[in-house]
């Protein structure tokens, strides 16, 4: 029986969903923040020179790589030599980990829209309502403390959409992001236009944008320019490599890949706009300095937002709720892009249907991810974020820029992009690939083992690091070789389908 | 607004709504010439 691969319905279905995977929820609180914290608008330097040795080059191997292959990572590095399956294991199951985790981050996001319609109440105090109507927070990462209501129903409610917008293959993908991709940038305009227009916003957007020229000497802001860069693309999971793989062999390459890069960091920047301003406002009102209210990840969007909407003269919860709803969309579609890179792993591996790969996948995640959902998820929440992404991805990335720059040879892979594409890459794309990517990864990956060494991570225990931490690298080590050793006898797998 | 913020503003619109701008009318036109064929 031949089973041909999957087919997004148009090329705007699939640079809608490669945005969608791209854009999440650190578009919205994570790029501000690094930009305030780096220098304010002189961090766009930096940004921009590693989007173009970085960001573009990475994106454009990761495209090429699941376009030619028509494969998700463990198969298309599996097309190259048998013996790499396993990095792809390693890259969708480093994944597999953040996606269990980051259905619990929309399970509050489901949380706190319903919460918005009563945030005069707690809005003055959203730090406690926080941790202890929502959280219900432990005192430590060791006592687990049973499960958070609240969350946990949040969690199968995203689990249910997951499966929902996922099963049916990306035909209802194609359709999904549609609604996905557009909503949250209508959110974050309408939060941005309504934060430009309160008093002290314009102070916010000074302290968001206004240039400190003298970090561009400084090697930290340059990491983290780096790393900004490459999370925000999607890199390293293998969602870019899976979703490519489901465009005809010839489609365009490059211009997706530019397109994708620029609609992703015009987001980033807009998302300032809407939390500076309304920080400033927030500074402004309280009568304190923008320093003592400024901050970035969860703090941000689960504490001090939701008090500085409170605090707006009229339409809190109108606002709450675009706030929500845009951090709902814009996770969403990151969520699921990721459960979708480990279907096609699954997919080409096994031969299974489509809707027995995604119930697999969101059953397991869901069952791992209600660890997360427990009294003492923040910990653990943060502890393996912060692993996961300092070395499963980053690792991932390196690997990729290694085997396709030496293995493959950057020049095969530019020559099969560049004749199909509409904007041709010269020599440079390849000394990116093969030089700058992997040194710059390389370093980045170094520079944060030695600081695991100088101070413990977040002031915990070592014994949590160590389990958090230390475990969930043996986890995709472990994981990685079991899978890529395990011998399918039912599925030949050949390019551009599937034979069973 | 200070002049410095002012300058990034322009600056980062210019390179990434400018960005995205050209590349989607390429797309467009590469589209456009599709379909005659």
């Amino acid at each position: 029986m031949l089973q041909q691969r999957e087919r997004w319905n148009n090329r705007v279905a699939f640079v809608l969903a490669a945005i969608g995977s791209a854009a999440g929820l650190g578009n919205a609180w994570r790029f501000p923040y690094i930009c305030y914290k780096n220098g304010g608008g002189a961090f766009l330097i930096p940004y921009f020179v590693c989007l173009l040795a970085i960001g573009i080059p990475l994106l454009v191997l990761e495209f090429s790589f699941g376009q030619k292959y028509q494969k998700g990572a463990p198969g298309a590095f599996a097309a190259i030599k048998e013996k790499f399956e396993g990095f792809g294991w390693w890259a969708v199951l480093s994944g597999f980990i953040i996606t269990t985790y980051y259905a619990v981050i929309m399970a509050w996001v489901w949380v706190y829209l319903k919460d918005s319609f009563t945030i005069k109440s707690w809005g003055a105090n959203s730090g406690e309502h926080f941790f202890n109507n929502v959280l219900k927070i432990s005192e430590s990462p060791g006592i687990l403390g049973g499960f958070s209501t609240p969350v946990l129903v949040g969690l199968i409610l995203t689990w249910v959409s997951i499966y929902l917008i996922l099963y049916k293959g990306v035909g209802i993908v194609s359709k999904v992001v549609w609604f996905t991709v557009p909503l949250p940038v209508i959110c974050m305009g309408i939060l941005a236009i309504r934060a430009l227009t309160l008093p002290g916003a314009l102070e916010g957007i000074n302290y968001y944008l206004t240039p400190d020229f003298s970090v561009l000497t400084n090697g930290q802001v340059w990491l983290d320019a780096m790393g900004q860069i490459f999370f925000t693309l999607s890199l390293g999971f293998g969602i870019m490599i899976a979703y490519a793989s489901y465009m005809p062999e010839d489609s365009d390459i490059t211009n997706n890949a530019l397109i994708t890069v620029f609609a992703n960091s015009g987001i980033s920047f807009l998302a300032g706009f809407a939390i500076f301003g309304t920080l400033g406002y927030m500074a402004q009102a309280q009568g304190v300095p923008i320093e003592e209210v400024v901050a970035g990840g969860v703090g941000l969007a689960f504490v001090v937002y939701p008090k500085a909407i409170s605090l707006l003269p009229f339409g809190a919860t109108l606002f709450s709720l675009v706030f929500f709803l845009m951090l709902l969309t814009l996770g969403i579609d990151s969520a699921f892009s990721i459960v979708e890179a480990g279907v096609a792993a699954i997919q080409d591996k096994w031969g299974v249907s489509k809707k027995k790969a995604v119930l697999l996948m969101c059953t397991l995640s869901f069952l791992v991810g209600l660890f997360f959902a427990t009294k003492a998820s923040l910990y653990w929440l943060d502890i393996v974020d912060h692993f996961v992404n300092a070395f499963g991805l980053t690792i991932a990335g390196f690997v990729e820029a290694i085997v396709i720059g030496y293995i493959v040879k950057a020049h095969v892979i530019r020559d099969y992009f560049n004749p199909i594409s509409e904007y041709k890459f010269g020599s440079w794309w390849e000394i990116m690939v093969k030089v700058i990517a992997p040194v710059s990864l390389f370093i980045l990956i170094v520079n944060q083992l030695i600081s695991e060494f100088k101070e413990p991570y977040g002031g915990y225990g070592t014994n949590y690091l160590l389990l958090g931490g230390l475990g969930t690298i043996v986890i995709l080590l472990i994981g990685s070789v079991i899978l890529s050793r395990w011998k399918t006898t039912a599925v030949e797998v050949e390019k551009g389908g599937l034979v069973q | 607004m200070n002049p410095g913020a002012i300058f990034m503003l322009v600056f980062g619109c210019c390179v990434l709504y400018g960005g995205l701008y050209i590349t989607l009318k390429r797309a467009m036109k590469n589209r456009e010439i599709s379909e005659e064929r």
